[in-house]
């Protein structure tokens, strides 16, 4: 009985300690096995994953010694996963991200460039889609499409409101409040949740008042001095003359549901083309407007390319720069930038079937920006978006709420260097 | 045969599995962790010796301290809000006399959906527009900003959690009663013992075991409570759910500063391990 116990549970401690192993991944019976970490650029999932099983079959089909794997990812959890991953050694050859992301990997010295992959054809991509994937003017990134962001409109609210031209500045929607906020309508979907990305919320408005979140060298934050004390300021008065939602400090900047999509707030000023889809899905597509950046001292608009970037621990490195290229390709950015309702990083190339809306989206490329690239971007936005909470809230002046994360930010760069 | 079943060694190779299990997957990585401590560890690999410098920069971090009270009011909060609503519902259970299965499985079921889930829906319930808002304007009160206020976002987190993991806790609280003699309570009865005084005399004292148990793995499970924060608030509003595990999250994952978001991890472990001897001496005393 006990020899049959102890047998029974050597099985089981075996079975048990081997699903603690893994699997390096690499080479299998001559092939090199490229897995690529891809996150959901087509909203629609059953669309995605026929575009992406189609990419993995053209590509192997003309690269006989190279299978591709391309898991899909979710965006939530992203830098965590992805910071796992690449520390662990494990998990992807490729994964895309963007430009603001790959500083602190590259300073981890855990990714690696990809000029080589891309050098032939390096002059067909959009100049500015380079430079915010290169760090110290090396390329980490093979730009696979571009985004933008632009203010969209419910016209219907403003004309109700007695507005009649769509603001164009700041300043123009912090007078058009007043006369919104009479008709219970706050005119900014603000969306203040320590979970948004401050490049689609605070930042578009420090940047078109001219300010910018670090020093120029890089060593401090500068998203206190007056340009941003301006912008929150604004805020707080767009708030006090009813023009941000009650809970502004902690929604999210998800369209669909939103007091936005129902009706009942007149715009979101950073949002991505699906977003003005999901806005006519809600109030009528004849209701909705898209406008060009929001006007301070200049114009800008966030948006990024999305960059295919290599693990400096990838094994099949080889392949997979065959594969990034291949990613970046004139032929597969027409198709994903069809299919995704983005836009191509080339010159050479865009979407075959651009809806009215998008081509309104399109405008706004010429003020593309790609936010201040850091090693330090992420972790700046953990620091800072719950002050802009305290402000918002009312516990902290804009001077205050800025200073006090500013101070957080200083402590922190000097402690990692 | 039995002889052979309660030999020593049989019953450590029965626990073998789950040592193995506990060591690797939680004795190895803690004691990594609180060598990550002492170190400024970059993700990268390289790494140097500081001594106590982590520890030290703790007590100068104004966003660890306010962590540090978070956790200790949401602890305060939650442990005896579940104390209460697992041993009233088990109170419940034990003098149903009906459907006692459907009722267990009903009251059970929200400890089996995934805490995700939950602060998706209890997000909307919380909401402007939601549920509890729109029964509040029945009776023309609110909109309460339930997750919008630094005041109320504590209770409403530790509510979601009550609701979610009450369950648990409601059954060993029942098996606890269930084996406490009916005749102790018979006899009581036929003392002239009202209900109060059965319970406060021979229930509360013989339930004392699974009390202990239960105050034990909730006050621990407070202390770790993340899931309901990361969905619900993310920390917010203005840090006021941002707990000691948040903070870790956000330093080794955020910030990449794994050294520091260790130190923080082994700060929670000696802060969880004396609160439960602080227990275990109050409440243990019978059984030891």
């Amino acid at each position: 009985m006990r020899k049959v116990a102890v047998a029974g549970l050597a099985a089981a401690l075996g079975v048990t300690l081997a699903g603690c192993g893994g699997s390096d991944g690499g080479s299998d019976s001559g092939k090199s096995t490229v897995t690529m970490w891809m996150y959901p650029v087509i909203d629609d999932q059953a669309k995605s994953k026929a575009f992406w099983d189609k990419v993995e079959k053209d590509f192997e089909a003309k690269n006989a010694g190279i299978d591709v794997k391309i898991e899909q990812q979710p965006w939530d959890g992203r830098q965590q996963k992805v910071t796992a991953a690449l520390a662990s050694k494990k998990g992807f050859d490729l994964v895309l991200l963007g430009p603001d992301q790959i500083p602190q990997y590259v300073k981890q010295d855990t990714v690696a460039p990809l000029d080589d992959a891309i050098a032939a054809d390096k002059a067909s991509f959009r100049p500015n889609a380079l430079t915010a994937l290169s760090v110290d003017g090396k390329l980490y990134g093979v730009p696979i499409y571009q985004t933008i962001t632009a203010p969209i409109w419910n016209k219907k609210l403003l004309t109700d409101a007695g507005v009649t031209e769509v603001p164009k500045t700041w300043d123009e929607v912090l007078a058009a409040a007043p006369k919104l906020a009479a008709k219970k309508t706050p005119i900014l979907l603000y969306p203040g949740a320590p979970e948004t990305s401050l490049n689609l919320s605070f930042y578009p408005i420090l940047w078109a008042n001219g300010g910018s979140v670090f020093s120029a060298d890089g060593k401090k934050a500068a998203f206190n001095g007056p340009e941003g004390v301006k912008s929150l300021q604004f805020l707080l008065d767009l708030q006090k003359a009813g023009g941000l939602p009650a809970n502004a400090a902690t929604l999210a900047n998800v369209i669909e549901g939103s007091p936005l999509a129902q009706g009942k707030v007149a715009m979101y000023h950073a949002a991505a083309p699906i977003g003005a889809t999901q806005l006519g899905a809600g109030v009528g597509e004849e209701n909705v407007v898209v406008g060009g950046p929001i006007e301070g001292a200049k114009k800008v608009a966030f948006g990024i390319p999305g960059g295919v970037v290599l693990a400096k621990a990838s094994k099949v490195a080889d392949a997979a720069k065959k594969f990034a290229a291949y990613l970046g390709s004139a032929e597969v950015a027409t198709q994903l930038a069809t299919e995704s309702g983005y836009f191509t990083a080339r010159t050479d190339a865009s979407p075959t079937s651009a809806s009215p809306l998008a081509k309104e989206f399109e405008k706004s490329l010429e003020f593309a920006f790609p936010g201040d690239t850091h090693p330090a971007a992420r972790q700046v936005m953990t620091a800072l978006a719950p002050e802009l909470q305290s402000a918002l809230q009312g516990k902290k002046t804009a001077q205050q709420a800025l200073d006090d994360a500013a101070k957080l930010v200083d402590d922190q760069l000097a402690a990692t260097g | 045969m039995r002889h052979r079943l309660r030999d020593p060694i049989t019953g450590l190779l029965f626990v073998l599995p789950m040592l193995v299990l506990f060591v690797i997957f939680r004795f190895v990585p803690s004691l990594g962790a609180a060598g990550l401590s002492v170190t400024d560890y970059q993700l990268g690999g390289s790494w140097s010796f500081v001594g106590v410098t982590n520890y030290a920069r703790l007590f100068d971090d104004p966003i660890f301290m306010g962590a540090l009270r978070v956790t200790i009011v949401y602890v305060a909060i939650y442990v005896p809000l579940t104390l209460l609503v697992s041993l009233g519902t088990a109170l419940l259970l034990n003098s149903v006399i009906f459907m006692k299965g459907i009722f267990r499985s009903a009251l059970f079921l929200p400890y089996v959906t995934s805490f995700v889930f939950a602060g998706v829906i209890w997000r909307w319930m919380y909401e402007f527009d939601g549920f509890i808002n729109g029964l509040l304007a029945k009776i023309d009160l609110g909109p309460v900003g339930f997750l919008d206020d630094t005041a109320l976002v504590l209770p409403a987190l530790a509510t979601v959690s009550v609701w979610k993991g009450f369950g648990y806790s409601m059954l060993i609280l029942l098996a606890g009663l269930k084996s406490i003699p009916s005749s102790y309570l018979e006899a009581a009865r036929v003392d002239g013992a009202n209900a109060w005084q059965r319970f406060r005399s021979i229930v509360l004292p013989l339930l004392r075991p699974a009390l202990f148990f239960v105050i034990v793995i909730e006050t621990i499970g407070a202390f770790q409570a993340f899931d309901v924060i990361y969905v619900m608030t993310g920390g917010g509003p203005s840090r006021a759910s941002y707990n000691l595990i948040y903070a870790l999250y956000d330093q080794g994952f955020g910030n990449f500063n794994v050294a520091y978001a260790a130190t923080i991890g082994i700060v929670l472990f000696v802060l969880v391990f004396i609160v439960s001897m602080i227990q275990r001496r109050l409440l243990d005393r019978s059984n030891t």
